[in-house]
């Protein structure tokens, strides 16, 4: 069963020079003490998997364990706190919802040496998280195809 | 534990969560130049609200009773960032 994914890509333009920075990004919905809609950037360049803090707040979680500290990611420094039991619902491509209990993700809370960047940062889908679910990733950029693979 | 199921009303969120990313990316140079360094809400293909943090965001939606938005920090146009 197919999870289709979205590519957003970004054309701009610094000091004359025009670059495009692409992400692949999952939509969906969690499940905590509310419901949200909220996307993941697929990043499998990082072995963790994490909400923002956005998404933290809008959750309505408690707060877990520190499991990573002083993490550098993206101009800034976070700690990883444990999360039990999330519910995430993706949408199939032949419009059925999956369901995915995980405990893999963790949340990214600013560290105490953050210079207040790490409100900024995404969502993150790494490694982990599809090792840990089974899920295939398949990426085909020239002709705009990806999707993960129950 | 993966489980998959046929619910009418989490496809449909799934569907409107989906419409509302493609909206985003497609508009997202102009939201760049309109709200760059802000946290936007966005329902139903438009911008409904934005702040400078996203704690006065969420704020105002809840107010607004308006929490079903998507919520994006909207990057400068004159950044890259790499994750």
């Amino acid at each position: 069963m197919k999870i289709p994914l979205l590519i957003e890509s970004k054309t701009k333009t610094i000091e004359g020079i025009t670059s495009t920075e692409k992400r692949i990004i999952l939509p969906l919905t969690i499940v905590g003490r509310g419901i949200i809609k909220t996307k993941f950037i697929v990043d499998t360049g990082s072995s963790f998997s994490f909400i923002n803090y956005p998404t933290f707040l809008r959750l309505n979680l408690p707060k877990g364990e520190v499991i990573v500290k002083d993490m550098i990611i993206g101009n800034t420094i976070i700690d990883l706190l444990s999360i039990r039991n999330l519910k995430l619902y993706v949408r199939s491509e032949e419009e059925k919802a999956i369901s995915i209990i995980t405990s893999i993700l963790s949340v990214a809370l600013p560290s105490e040496k953050d210079k207040g960047k790490a409100y900024e940062l995404p969502n993150i889908i790494g490694l982990n998280f599809l090792e840990n679910h089974g899920l295939k990733l398949f990426i085909d950029m020239k002709n705009e195809n990806c999707y993960l693979e129950v | 534990m993966i489980t998959i199921l046929d619910e009418k009303e989490v496809i449909e969120k799934l569907n409107e969560t989906e419409r509302d990313y493609k909206w985003f990316i497609k508009n997202g140079k102009e939201l760049r130049r309109k709200y760059p360094n802000k946290f936007v809400a966005i329902l139903n293909e438009e911008v409904i609200a934005s702040s400078d943090k996203v704690e006065d965001l969420l704020r105002e939606l809840k107010k607004k009773k308006l929490e079903d938005a998507i919520i994006e920090f909207i990057e400068p146009e004159n950044v890259i960032i790499v994750y």
